[in-house]
């Protein structure tokens, strides 16, 4: 990949400064700051909701709080980790590294791209109101109904529904926003010579990204909106006893939750082959077969929804098309994996932390590929929903392949951003602490499941304490160990040893070109991609 | 209505010619479109059922 001049161009012109430069700016670099330090504050939020989960936890009985607090700490956080920690991480890498990457001079709308961050904090102040409205007695506080908004429960629900439905109707609005500026900028910003089979991994991973989340976050919004006229306008759409039907509920949920799983696996897909073939000083392989199977991925994704409760009572022509649809998924995702592993196959591998990230992040998302296999089979399903093994599988999902995953893309790109090297060694212990904990966290919740603990529950049977406990203990040190990342990327931002350009010996691709941080107007020529 | 002053739309300038932010906008529009249709046509599926 080849660049004409790109040069050093570092003019502020008589731009704010202050708060009024955050709130004004429509420059990716600073939107893409914004998102990734929302993103860091809420996945901090998040587990704290959960680490109060884990005490009550800790041992069998109620011990800190009542049921109906738990319930609202499970649906919050659920909400807050997809939303406002996962998401916007993987947007605010878009921000920052699509133009970089593709040699734009900045996200092709960048009003709208500043529009879409600025609804994430309202929606989350929304989210959260309800537990401090409870404090002064008003209300019964925060969402109660687990992440999946379940009619009739959510219908009968208390003020906490309310504020969860406009908060995902914000969240809705600024993905979708974010989504079309992707799209746009990739099909329209990209530099002469950069044809579509030559667009780097993490612009794909997020181009399907964009086309699902324009797809189905259109379709979550219309379920939230009627499930608000039922429960204030006198509509019946989701309550049997006015002739609705609750099912139909759970059918449009998952049209988008499935869908959001891939939503949230996508743009890590992307960029994890790039740190691969840093590391391993080797082309990626398999190029073409990746960006095929991301398309068969996010096709596939879209119908195959109604694996998330087979329970419900189907006929058996739609249990066996929702299971051979699911397990077909496997297919493409096997060659990613075969093409991730065949990247670092014989590379001159080292092992600085983004690559210790990347290489856990193949080996405990597989264990969450492979267990949702099993979850896919209609027969073991209904032994296993809505147990604790269900609970463990999306954590291997969604904690070790996203936010994992996030995490390598941030020690990979923290240099290029702030212009400094992180500590290396707090890095490292960093990721055996998450890595360490967060398998005896969630291995003994594969046990739980299989033994039959239900998942949402407060208290439980005698049987499951020692699990439980091991569990507990474990994923405090889980939480406490992000303080050590939180910490490494605030050291990181104010200082430290200066990075070079091209910051890692192996790095590929325009970002590398420019100076680490990249200039506040990146290319002052555009990049030709020979 | 200003929604911004124009002086803090740091790249605009820097951005390519016309033809291409034009071609931005219709995009964008096209594909918002997209996403409100989407949300209207699934509650009156819904409301069908």
């Amino acid at each position: 990949m080849g660049t004409t001049t790109v040069a050093h161009h570092d003019e502020h012109h008589d731009h704010p400064t202050g708060m009024m430069r955050w709130l004004t700016t429509t420059n990716h670099k600073d939107i893409g700051t914004m998102y990734l330090t929302f993103a860091l504050i809420m996945f901090m939020v998040g587990g704290a909701l959960i680490m109060a989960v884990r005490a009550e936890l800790f041992q069998p009985g109620l011990q800190l709080m009542k049921p109906e607090f738990f319930n609202q700490l499970i649906g919050v956080h659920a909400l807050i980790m997809i939303f406002m920690a996962l998401m916007p991480a993987a947007t605010g890498f878009a921000n920052w590294m699509l133009p970089l990457q593709i040699g734009a001079p900045d996200m092709a709308l960048p009003r709208l791209n500043n529009w879409g961050f600025w609804l994430l904090p309202p929606a989350a102040i929304l989210l959260t109101l309800p537990y401090i409205l409870a404090l002064f007695g008003i209300g019964d506080g925060a969402l109660a109904t687990g992440w999946t908004f379940y009619a009739p429960l959510s219908v009968q629900g208390g003020i906490g529904v309310d504020f969860a439905i406009f908060a995902v109707h914000l969240l809705g609005i600024s993905s979708v926003m974010g989504s079309i500026n992707v799209i746009v900028t990739i099909f329209n910003m990209r530099a002469p010579g950069m044809t579509m089979m030559k667009l780097p991994m993490f612009a794909w991973g997020w181009l399907i990204t964009a086309f699902l989340l324009i797809a189905t976050i259109p379709v979550l919004a219309g379920a939230v909106t009627m499930l608000l006229t039922d429960r204030h306008f006198g509509t019946h759409f989701f309550d049997a006893a006015g002739g609705g039907d609750p099912i139909l509920f759970q059918h449009l949920f998952w049209f988008f939750g499935h869908p959001e799983v891939y939503i949230l696996l996508l743009p890590v897909w992307g960029f994890m082959p790039q740190i691969l073939q840093t590391f391993a000083r080797k082309p990626m392989y398999g190029y073409k077969a990746q960006v095929y199977s991301l398309w068969a991925i996010g096709t596939l994704s879209v119908v195959v929804w109604a694996h998330h409760f087979f329970t419900v009572g189907m006929p058996v022509p739609a249990l066996l098309y929702f299971m051979y649809s699911t397990m077909a998924i496997s297919l493409p995702l096997a060659v990613l994996f075969y093409c991730w592993i065949a990247t670092i196959w014989k590379g001159s591998m080292s092992f600085e932390t983004p690559m210790l990230f990347a290489v856990g992040w193949i080996i405990l998302f597989g264990i969450g590929g492979l267990t949702g296999l099993v979850l896919a089979d209609v027969a073991a399903d209904a032994q296993y929903h809505h147990t604790y093994f269900v609970v463990a599988h999306f954590h291997y999902t969604l904690f070790a392949g996203g936010i994992m995953g996030i995490m390598a893309g941030v020690y990979f790109w923290l240099p290029k951003m702030t212009g400094h090297m992180y500590n290396e060694k707090l890095g490292k212990l960093h990721f055996w602490l998450t890595a360490i904990s967060f398998n005896l966290t969630f291995i003994p919740q594969f046990f739980l499941g299989l033994a039959g603990m239900p998942r949402r529950i407060p208290d439980y049977a005698l049987q499951f304490a020692e699990f439980n406990m091991i569990s507990s203990i474990a994923a405090f040190v889980l939480g406490l160990s992000q303080l050590l990342f939180v910490y490494n990327i605030v050291t990181c931002a104010r200082g430290g040893k200066k990075a070079t350009d091209k910051v890692w010996e192996g790095a590929d691709g325009l970002e590398w070109t420019l100076p680490s941080p990249p200039p506040y107007h990146s290319f002052t020529e555009q990049p030709v991609i020979k | 209505m200003v929604l911004f002053n124009r002086r803090v739309i740091t790249n605009m300038d820097k951005q390519p010619d016309e033809a291409r932010r034009n071609r931005s906008v219709k995009l964008a529009l096209f594909f918002g479109a997209i996403a409100v249709l989407w949300y209207v046509v699934s509650m009156i599926v819904v409301w069908i059922q």
